[in-house]
């Protein structure tokens, strides 16, 4: 078997329990790695923008999608570069181990 | 610019913030040999506490500065799952660099022969909105 990574599902358990007013919103994920956690909740949300500054974590989410979570756009780039030239209003952003 | 304050820029008024991220502690190495679970000792990591405390600081300033105001908190076990030692070192040394497995678990690990091991990491979830 292969690494397994939080296969009991604690992460997205704690997650839905604090918070799980997703639905119909647009979510802006900040340091999303390899999409673990994107994939997680992307199917609750309207939209994700996912974005990534490391280039092999990023092909790796990208790699890793499901075929049926149409709604997330993954960006290979950084918070300060992003912010310069996004124009939109978020309603949730979520910074996935990544301040 | 401060990273939470480019944040909030990013949001609509009354905008949420989730904030995860490891509690600082020292992750703690499982060992299992049959059902019961073993302390085999803690992962070594070089340069993630000094970002886990300016992760702290930088949050209580934006709250200081009013940028967010504190909702929930709570916190969960996140655990990674290996077949071996050597298989979960050969998956830090890809995904956790500052990483090390320090000797003691190594030594643990031949004297007690687990059958898989886990890496076990407190995780802290803020749930925060703008102000």
């Amino acid at each position: 078997m292969a690494i397994r990574l939080d296969p009991e599902g604690n992460e997205t358990r704690e997650l839905f329990r604090l918070f799980d007013d997703f639905a119909g919103k647009s979510i802006l994920e900040i340091g999303a790695g390899d999409g673990r956690l994107t994939w997680r909740y992307a199917g609750r949300t309207a939209r994700v923008t996912a974005i990534e500054p490391d280039a092999q974590r990023f092909s790796r989410s990208v790699a890793n999608r499901p075929g049926n979570l149409k709604q997330v756009g993954f960006l290979n780039i950084d918070l300060t570069t992003f912010a310069a030239h996004n124009t939109e209003k978020f309603d949730i952003a979520i910074l996935s181990w990544s301040l | 610019m401060h990273a939470l304050e480019t944040i909030r820029s990013l949001l609509k008024p009354g905008g949420v913030l989730i904030d995860l991220r490891p509690d600082g502690h020292p992750p703690e190495f499982w060992g299992y040999a049959g059902e019961d679970p073993i302390l085999l000792g803690y992962l070594d990591e070089t340069d993630d506490f000094v970002e886990y405390r300016q992760a702290a600081q930088a949050m209580e300033e934006a709250i200081e500065n009013r940028w967010f105001q504190p909702q929930k908190r709570g916190e969960f076990d996140f655990v990674i799952h290996a077949d071996s030692l050597e298989e979960m070192r050969d998956y830090l040394a890809t995904e956790w660099t500052d990483a090390v497995i320090p000797d003691e678990v190594w030594s643990n690990a031949r004297s007690w022969k687990p059958d898989r091991v886990a890496l076990r990491e407190v995780v802290h979830i803020g749930i925060l909105q703008t102000v």
